[in-house]
């Protein structure tokens, strides 16, 4: 049952309590789907478009308990407040987002991505009262690994602000952790090798804009690491 | 008492949200950045050996139980707790980060969770620190019992 990760953190998980186990195992973005057909009132359509000017269709949901979401306590007759009706809409927002992924994103590991996406949506939402991640931020992950496809997969978590964070690793010597941000700002951290003195480390941390992030990190060698 | 630094040999245990775990079922540096709410009061973390219990085992068995109270909806379920040790995750942040940051982990228990405890001096945007304590993992445990 133990495991020993590379990092040479002893593990005394068993494997079924992976992360990317789904709460929601028999649905696809089950929290939607619960929260449409369980609500108590009428559901309003709405357009909306989008910070890259497509128009696309909301659902402003308008009655969703916190229970409809994902089990908390409130009673489902119980009318929402604005912060659950923005929440409602947020979550919508990140699942037509995360369908636009699916569709027609070009990474070349794109079921994948979604899936796990789909994983730390659930993960979030249970840990988070139903709320859902920062859509800007995934858009922002999304553009910058759609524009620079030599990047790996890479290892996604979410920061406690939804924000997500991707991060390329080898040994404990090579590591790029890029933070995005929803204002399309990053923060990054990269550990690589001592030229001089190879059983040292140097450690940089900066941040910078996303369009200007991949000509500020290269010049450290992270493609060694972190590319195809 | 409530303010003291814990021990450098003895250890404490994050709870890591399911978001801050990565596919392989490893603890990221997510699971150390600090919330908004958190900037005053640390990351919070608990003390095993002040439980005063015999075993790792009889220690993470508590520390369940303890979270299990404290969250009224329950831990995730794929939230796990990750084991550090005091002195390693201190010296490590001293050595490793440009500006020999000094941690500190005090003991701030309440009634209801008396092993309570807080990492402090580091901010929500200091990745770099999240980072180096997410190196010092030894252990991970599932947060839920099986």
């Amino acid at each position: 049952m133990t495991q020993l990760f590379a990092a040479g953190i002893k593990s005394h998980v068993p494997a079924k309590n992976a992360s990317t186990q789904s709460v929601f195992p028999m649905l696809d973005f089950a929290p939607m789907q619960q929260a449409t057909t369980r609500s108590s009132e009428q559901s309003k359509p709405a357009n909306t478009i989008s910070k890259t000017g497509r128009r696309f269709s909301v659902v402003i949901v308008t009655s969703i308990s916190a229970e409809t979401d994902i089990g908390a306590d409130a009673s489902p007759t119980e009318s929402q407040s604005p912060f659950e009706e923005l929440d409602a809409l947020r979550m919508n927002g990140l699942q037509h987002r995360i369908d636009q992924i699916r569709l027609s994103s070009t990474l070349s590991y794109r079921d994948r991505f979604v899936a796990r996406i789909k994983a730390l949506l659930n993960a979030y939402a249970e840990e988070n009262e139903g709320r859902a991640f920062s859509s800007d931020s995934l858009r922002a992950l999304v553009n910058f690994l759609e524009e620079n496809s030599g990047f790996n997969y890479p290892d996604l978590t979410l920061t406690p602000s939804g924000n997500m964070y991707a991060q390329w690793k080898s040994g404990k010597n090579k590591l790029l952790s890029i933070h995005f941000l929803p204002t399309s700002d990053t923060r990054f951290v990269i550990f690589k090798p001592n030229p001089k003195h190879k059983d040292r480390i140097i450690r940089i941390s900066g941040s910078t804009t996303v369009d200007a992030l991949l000509e500020t990190i290269a010049p450290h060698g992270v493609m060694e690491w972190a590319s195809l | 008492m409530k303010g003291d630094a814990l021990p450098k040999e003895d250890h404490i245990t994050r709870l890591c949200g399911g978001s801050h775990i990565t596919e392989a079922g490893e603890p990221r540096a997510t699971a150390f950045f600090l919330k908004p709410k958190d900037s005053g009061s640390g990351l919070s973390v608990n003390w095993l050996e002040h439980l005063g219990l015999p075993s790792r085992a009889a220690e993470i068995t508590e520390i369940r139980r303890i979270m299990a109270e404290k969250f009224m909806k329950g831990v995730g379920s794929t939230a796990i707790l990750a084991v550090l040790n005091v002195g390693q995750a201190l010296s490590s942040v001293r050595e490793e980060s440009a500006d020999n940051r000094e941690l500190a982990i005090l003991h701030e228990p309440s009634p209801r969770d008396p092993s309570h405890s807080g990492i402090h001096n580091y901010t929500i945007e200091e990745e770099l620190i999240a980072e180096l304590l997410a190196g010092c993992v030894l252990d991970i445990y599932p947060a839920k019992e099986e």
